[in-house]
């Protein structure tokens, strides 16, 4: 019925209730090889990996066809945001101590990211990096995965699915998900239960990779990961934008993000207090 | 019912008006570009005696096959770029049903950006997880091993 495994530092699961075992085992195959594939060029936590390679060298690289969409997406989550939202945000993470050996302890200086327009060129399917730079994908990069995988499911004929990485996930068939939200600041609780139906979910909260004064989202212009917001649900026409709008939400008001894609939201504050979009599908619970 | 469901009815039925003004002007927008027939023969290209016919609807204009035709159309919402499928059932060159199916996310009058903009507040309130049956649980991701005994050895560190 579904099968699980760990990758890109989350565990996967993986509803396929049309499919034999055997025929789950053989796409799980796929699966596996396709997300290190992907691993193998966006991750920084990779020595091998070209995001690496981009870090250590100026010029000008050739990304692999799935690149055009995230690029092309996170420019926009760039542009709405005031840059908030940047790819240029890696050594800045790194310098927090968050990086690839996990040293979580953060350096006296923390890097500012530089503009988009000084350090990328972006012409599909060619980077230029005028010098080196180290891009975190983060934002968006697992639930655009998350859509690459249900495409290759898609491409077996499978109709009734749900690809789910650590909580950001896609559904498609003809009965509802039901999804339960964590409560931020219970992790044995949820605050609500949210349907969805052939659409993606992602949720972001600041509650689990935390250290020193820092959790895995950091504000460029600040050098301080928001603290107003606590956890973000999104529910997009795909995956890749539900992940990118979940981190946005951190950073701008929700109607700044309709000039990219039709979308519902929910979030948590600080004092407890969530604000849901009147199209969010969910129960939330009340006292 | 909270207030947030009864907004949510609200919503809900002029959601689906929007989506029959859409059909209808959608249909009439199909009629005149003469889409394919979901079947596979292609609509006869008769005249018609039209001196009978009582109205100017271009729905009563018998050139059209009995049958069903489909089509997507689209349209740009405040909210964003926006499909919604058409389905039109004609018999005896006459509209005898229609239908829309809106296939994303619910479109947005101007009136509903603030609603969107400002959402509806609530305290919330935990409910342990075994009190819930659930499909599937949605919060940060799950921290990969190395994270979380990265962060056991610092504290030790720390109290060393």
């Amino acid at each position: 019925m579904s099968f699980s495994f760990e990758a890109i530092g989350t565990k996967w699961i993986i509803d396929l209730p049309e499919l034999s075992q055997e025929e789950q085992n053989v796409i799980q195959r796929k699966i596996r090889e396709r997300i290190a594939d992907f691993d193998h060029t966006y991750s920084r936590f990779k020595k091998d990996s070209l995001v690496t390679t981009m870090s250590q060298q100026a010029g000008t690289y050739t990304l692999p066809s799935d690149a055009d969409a995230l690029m092309r997406f996170y420019k926009q989550l760039y542009d709405v945001t005031n840059s908030a939202v940047t790819p240029l945000i890696g050594q800045t993470l790194v310098d927090a101590g968050y990086d690839a050996s996990y040293s979580l302890k953060p350096q006296a200086a923390i890097s500012t990211p530089k503009s988009w327009e000084s350090v990328i060129s972006w012409d599909n399917p060619h980077i230029t990096l005028k010098e080196p730079a180290l891009l975190d994908i983060g934002a968006a990069g697992k639930g655009y995965l998350v859509d690459i995988i249900s495409e290759l499911i898609e491409q077996d004929g499978i109709t009734s699915y749900c690809v789910d990485a650590g909580g950001d996930m896609r559904h498609r068939g003809n009965k509802p998900l039901t999804v339960g939200l964590e409560n931020p600041f219970d992790t044995k609780q949820i605050i609500g239960v949210a349907a969805i139906q052939n659409q993606s979910l992602c949720g972001s909260a600041g509650n689990r990779r935390v250290w020193d004064r820092f959790h895995h989202t950091i504000n460029p212009h600040t050098l301080s990961s928001p603290t107003h917001i606590v956890a973000t649900w999104v529910i997009a026409p795909n995956t890749m934008i539900a992940d990118g709008f979940a981190t946005a939400l951190l950073f701008v008001s929700p109607e700044k993000l309709l000039s990219i894609s039709p979308f519902a939201y929910c979030y948590v504050k600080e004092n407890g207090e969530a604000v849901r979009s009147p199209n969010f599908s969910a129960q939330l619970f009340t006292n | 019912m909270s207030d947030a469901n009864g907004q949510k009815n609200k919503l809900g039925t002029v959601a689906i008006s929007g989506a029959v003004v859409l059909a209808i002007g959608a249909g009439v927008y199909l009629m005149s570009q003469k889409p394919e027939a979901s079947k596979n023969t292609t609509p006869e290209n008769t005249a018609t005696d039209t001196t009978t016919s009582t109205t100017t609807d271009p729905a009563t204009h018998s050139e059209y096959e009995d049958g069903t035709y489909t089509a997507v159309g689209n349209y740009i919402s405040p909210g964003g770029p926006e499909t919604v499928g058409i389905t039109l059932t004609i018999a005896n060159g006459i509209i005898t049903d229609a239908s829309a199916e809106v296939q994303a996310t619910l479109p947005f009058s101007v009136n509903m950006q603030t609603a969107f903009a400002d959402g509806f507040k609530s305290m919330i309130v935990g409910k342990s997880l075994d009190e819930v049956s659930l499909d599937k649980v949605s919060g940060s991701s799950l921290t990969p091993i190395g994270f979380n005994d990265a962060v056991e050895k610092i504290k030790v560190e720390a109290q060393s």
